[in-house]
């Protein structure tokens, strides 16, 4: 009896320890994720305030002159 | 989309010229004009440039991830859990003993399911290969389908050897032999162990998904020899319990009922652990592509910075000769 408990015990670990290690993947790889997007919305909010000439200390080039007119750039 | 995809746009959107090069070259009035040009046009190129690989960027999300699939992939995982739960009662407590194996057919509820999962993930690979190696059917998610699956596949086809190996011991009174099933099944493993190596080998997604595609399938070839090796070779290994091809069950009763939910629970449980596994490949690459892009637009940041300081030496100097 004691093969027959340990092939059981062996099969049942075995999926548990995967399914445990995939969900700790998971969401680890969700945090990772989000940590990323977050560091990106910090770097793309200090760009449009570093592109705001005049305005004020914090202030985007928008809060400071409204939605930039793109029309003239010659594609850029 | 890839991450090295992502490394060649960004090369083909740098300026044609870096304001660095521009803020050094030029000392004049003009020269510094052209510079806060460039300075700006570098800044808002950036930003743009983030803004549209944000929008191509895939949510890191798959189909999976409603909320209505979520409920349906929460009740499978339950389903699955209470199969198992179910099989390893029935099969340990409920039904008979054998008259040939004894207490030793209890190791049948769970070692041909078992493998029959190996033989499925392995057949999934295959089959998401082939799919990907066909140009009209070719996408990244099939080769993330085939690398999850060949893993649980190795999973799978460990345990398969494993429970043979405990059963094998008390009833040939070997933990291994030289037997035809148990080579073919060996050597299946360390195929798919190959296979899992070769897709962590670096290089362009595609040539990797490409060259992991040949290799599943040439792994693959083994699994009907592995099957057929009790019919083809009559060594130490017994002929198949159930042959679903000629309908062949040498197996009745609770006996029969409880190795079906065995079958059942554990096909399930792999559909669920693939299910999940597949999310992380679709999470990993979706992470690795914001961290990138952050990595960019902070490198960028940096060049913008360099200039504004070139800039503000350079202005003194300047401005006092011409006074």
């Amino acid at each position: 009896m004691a093969y027959i408990n340990a092939g059981y015990v062996v099969v049942l670990a075995s999926v548990a320890v995967y399914a445990v290690f995939t969900g700790a993947r998971l969401v680890h790889l969700r945090n990772a994720k989000l940590r990323a997007s977050q560091r990106l919305e910090k770097l793309d909010g200090a760009a449009e305030a570093y592109l705001a000439p005049g305005a004020l200390p914090g202030q985007t080039q928008q809060q400071a002159f409204g939605p930039r007119d793109r029309s003239s750039m010659g594609g850029i | 989309m890839q991450v090295s995809d992502h490394i060649d746009e960004a090369d083909s959107s740098e300026p044609s010229r870096s304001t660095q090069a521009v803020g050094r070259e030029h000392g004049s009035e003009q020269g510094i004009a052209q510079a806060r040009v460039s300075q700006e046009r570098a800044g808002t190129r950036a930003q743009d440039w983030a803004r549209q690989l944000r929008a191509q960027r895939p949510a890191g999300t798959t189909m999976w991830d409603s909320p209505r699939a979520r409920k349906w992939l929460a009740f499978m995982g339950l389903a699955s859990l209470v199969g198992i739960g179910f099989t390893v009662w029935l099969g340990l407590w409920v039904t008979p003993p054998d008259v040939n194996m004894g207490q030793l057919v209890r190791l049948v509820y769970i070692h041909p399911p078992v493998a029959w999962v190996a033989y499925l993930a392995f057949g999934v690979t295959a089959l998401a290969s082939l799919l990907y190696l066909w140009p009209r059917t070719r996408s990244q998610a099939l080769d993330k389908v085939a690398g999850a699956s060949g893993e649980l596949g190795v999973l799978f086809c460990a345990l398969t050897i494993a429970t043979g190996s405990i059963w094998g011991r008390p009833t040939w009174g070997v933990w291994w032999t030289w037997d035809a099933r148990l080579t073919s099944t060996a050597l299946l493993l360390l195929l798919f162990i190959g296979y899992l190596a070769l897709r962590k080998v670096p290089g362009n997604p595609h040539t990797v998904a490409r060259r992991s595609a040949i290799a599943a399938l040439v792994a693959f070839a083994d699994v009907p020899i592995d099957h057929f090796s009790v019919d083809w070779w009559h060594t130490l290994h017994q002929r198949s319990t159930v042959e679903l091809a000629t309908f062949d069950i040498k197996i009745y009763g609770i006996m029969a009922w409880t190795l079906a939910l065995g079958f059942l629970a554990f096909t399930l449980a792999y559909v669920w652990l693939l299910i999940q596994r597949y999310r992380i490949e679709v999470l990993k690459g979706a992470s690795q592509r914001a961290e990138l892009e952050a990595a960019l637009v902070e490198r960028r940041r940096e060049d913008v910075d360099q200039v504004e300081q070139i800039m503000a030496a350079s202005s003194v100097p300047v401005g006092s000769g011409r006074s």
